[in-house]
């Protein structure tokens, strides 16, 4: 069995070759479910530390991309030994680029890094219409709904898709939270959004604070 | 600049001996300067 | 016409003294508007009048009225009309009008040694056609797309650059273009359209000595590219910077800046100074940017005025810091507040303009009110 420490270490050095070899071998070493539950919540871990070396300025946001890319290999390499059943989730989350914007690095940024924070992610892309997102919220009843933009217009179209979500009778049971350049308190006040933030890292702890 | 599809004056002319030093004169500026055009529109399509 | 003229003449050298690095009259106002703005502020559609470049030049004339500047404050720099005939995967007209910029793949990774070997032909060959839709077909189809695209383009920025120079003229703008040539960065030059953000990013990491070969083969590009037919010591060349900021310091110092400052100085050996567009947060480099040649012209987007001044207002020539952001949710007097506290840090010894952080893209992004009583403001009170 690899060594979970040394595996969380390299993870948060974005030590690609050495992550890649740890999981190599152990899935070659025919490990149960536990087993690979236990990885890929090491792997989690190594994230976290990739967080908080962002929000410390070591890591900045290329650095982020490439671990949600590490991430995601990484997740590739465990697939035959993972069972979905062993997978669980503390929460699920809808993200989307709202209507009229067609930006989506900082949303990718923060669905990678709210997946390896242990939730289900409902990654409706670019250019969303509210009614999309509302349609998404009544088939997967999420706990929560991220919106991002970078364009000033992105602002009514998240107060559209809020008011949207209202009128659908669904606004209730979840929190919102939005994110890019425009994003303000006052953006998010006018809005009806719950929380904001333009920081990928600060977003993932908010979400994790509301399902805790 | 090393490439297929740009070339400066010389290696113009290099291709094209029978351009006569009377013709260069009123030839040169001109296809150059399209030369010199479809190099900043290639570029622009790329920033 | 002799009234322009000379307010012309006098604009012009509140610029020449900054690059002659005396003392100008008074600070001089470079006021920077989209033309979507303009075509906004004018009461326009945005999905029609990018297509009329003739109706433009109404449409500029309002903006110039009502907003104060010393240099031309209207620029149009994308217009769709040879995107849409190349079928452009990268700049594509969004419902509201808008040109975004999606996220495109150009080069692809396996094509990083067809572009080190002769970046040039690369790009002909196998970046256009990921990037342009019609061009990714056969060769006689492509030299129409072609010929169609580039007659689009000529005759478009050919148009608006007939109408700058109504404008000059009408307006008494100074003669100084800061925006006589353009180019990138290597690194950003292989990020923006070619890698893309995300696998440059990815590149970094993966396989550095490519992308360390690849913008040391696209310098001379840069170069050439940033040259204008006519160099002159009193325009620039604009180089909007990108993504330094998203990078560690180690790659940074190892794939951006060396090729960077080559750029930069092969400019200057070929006449032309920079002027820099420095995005985001620069704060970490500001050693760096002390190295570039002399006179460099730079508008800061955020960061700490004072420290800039501090160690790069006696070589360089500084602009910005003024947020957009304030112009909208700002009182009036607030924003001339804000003014006031920038010019007071920046002023002092010359070699500083005044400019927002941004240029102003969109109606929505700044109280009109509070735009025109900031520039104004500065016009009127900034005497040395």
């Amino acid at each position: 069995m690899l060594d979970l420490n040394a595996l969380t270490q390299a993870v948060g050095d974005l030590d690609e070759s050495a992550v890649v070899e740890m999981l190599e071998a152990f899935v070659a070493s025919n490990p149960s479910g536990e087993e690979a539950y236990s990885v890929v919540g090491a792997c989690q871990q190594g994230m976290a530390i990739v967080g908080e070396l962002f929000e410390n300025n070591e890591y900045f946001v290329g650095d982020l991309i490439f671990a949600g890319e590490l991430l995601t290999k990484s997740i590739d390499i465990l697939r035959p030994v993972i069972s979905g059943a062993d997978s669980k989730k503390i929460g699920s989350i809808v993200v989307g680029t709202v209507e009229g914007d067609l930006h989506d690095i900082g949303k990718n940024i923060f669905a990678s890094m709210v997946e390896a924070a242990g939730f289900e992610v409902y990654d409706l892309g670019i250019d969303v219409t509210p009614s999309a997102f509302v349609d998404k919220v009544k088939e997967v009843k999420p706990q929560i709904v991220g919106m991002s933009g970078v364009l000033t217009l992105a602002i009514d179209s998240m107060k559209a898709t809020v008011d949207a979500l209202k009128e659908a009778g669904v606004r209730d049971n979840i929190k919102i939270i939005i994110g890019g350049n425009p994003v303000t308190e006052d953006a998010c006040k006018q809005i009806g959004a719950d929380a904001f933030t333009t920081n990928a890292a600060e977003g993932v702890k908010k979400c994790q604070g509301w399902v805790n | 600049m090393n490439s297929k599809y740009y070339k400066s004056w010389e290696e113009y002319k290099a291709e094209n001996p029978e351009i006569t030093e009377k013709q260069e004169k009123v030839m040169a500026p001109k296809i150059q300067t399209y030369e010199e055009m479809m190099f900043g529109f290639i570029m622009f399509l790329c920033v | 016409m002799t009234e322009m003229l000379a307010l012309s003449q006098e604009r012009t050298q509140l610029f020449h003294d900054l690059i002659d690095n005396k003392i100008p009259k008074r600070v001089p106002v470079n006021a920077m508007f989209a033309h979507e703005f303009a075509i906004q502020y004018a009461g326009q559609d945005l999905t029609e009048a990018q297509w009329d470049v003739n109706g433009l030049e109404p449409i500029f004339n309002k903006t110039c009225q009502d907003f104060y500047s010393d240099l031309l404050p209207v620029s149009a720099f994308r217009l769709p009309s040879f995107y849409k005939i190349l079928g452009s995967r990268n700049f594509v007209m969004g419902s509201s009008g808008f040109l975004q910029h999606p996220e495109v793949e150009g080069l692809a990774i396996e094509d990083y040694d067809a572009f080190i070997a002769s970046p040039f032909d690369c790009i002909v060959e196998k970046v256009l056609p990921k990037l342009y839709s019609k061009l990714d077909t056969d060769s006689a189809t492509k030299a129409m797309v072609m010929a169609k695209a580039f007659k689009a383009f000529n005759d478009d920025m050919g148009n608006v650059g007939r109408i700058y120079g109504n404008l000059i003229q009408n307006f008494g703008y100074g003669f100084v273009n800061l925006f006589s040539g353009f180019c990138e960065a290597p690194f950003d030059f292989l990020s923006d359209q070619l890698r893309g953000f995300k696998n440059i990013s990815i590149d970094v990491r993966r396989v550095p000595d490519k992308v360390e070969a690849a913008v040391e083969a696209v310098t001379p590009w840069m170069i050439k590219m940033g040259t204008p037919p006519d160099p002159s010591p009193y325009n620039a060349t604009f180089i909007p910077l990108h993504m330094a900021p998203y990078l560690r310091g180690k790659d940074f110092n190892r794939l951006y800046w060396p090729t960077f400052k080559r750029t930069v100085e092969g400019l200057k050996a070929n006449g032309m100074r920079s002027f820099l567009f420095v995005e985001h947060d620069w704060m970490r480099y500001l050693d760096y940017l002390a190295e570039l040649p002399e006179g460099t012209v730079m508008m800061f987007e955020y960061g700490d005025p004072k420290l800039v001044k501090e160690k790069l207002g006696k070589k360089h020539i500084i602009g910005g810091f003024y947020p957009v952001s304030l112009l909208k949710t700002g009182t009036k007097e607030q924003c001339i507040d804000k003014a006031k506290e920038l010019i007071d840090i920046l002023a002092p010894g010359g070699r500083y303009f005044f400019s927002f952080d941004k240029v102003i893209i969109t109606l929505d992004s700044a109280n009109v009110e509070n735009t025109k009583a900031v520039l104004d403001y500065v016009a009127e009170n900034a005497n040395y």
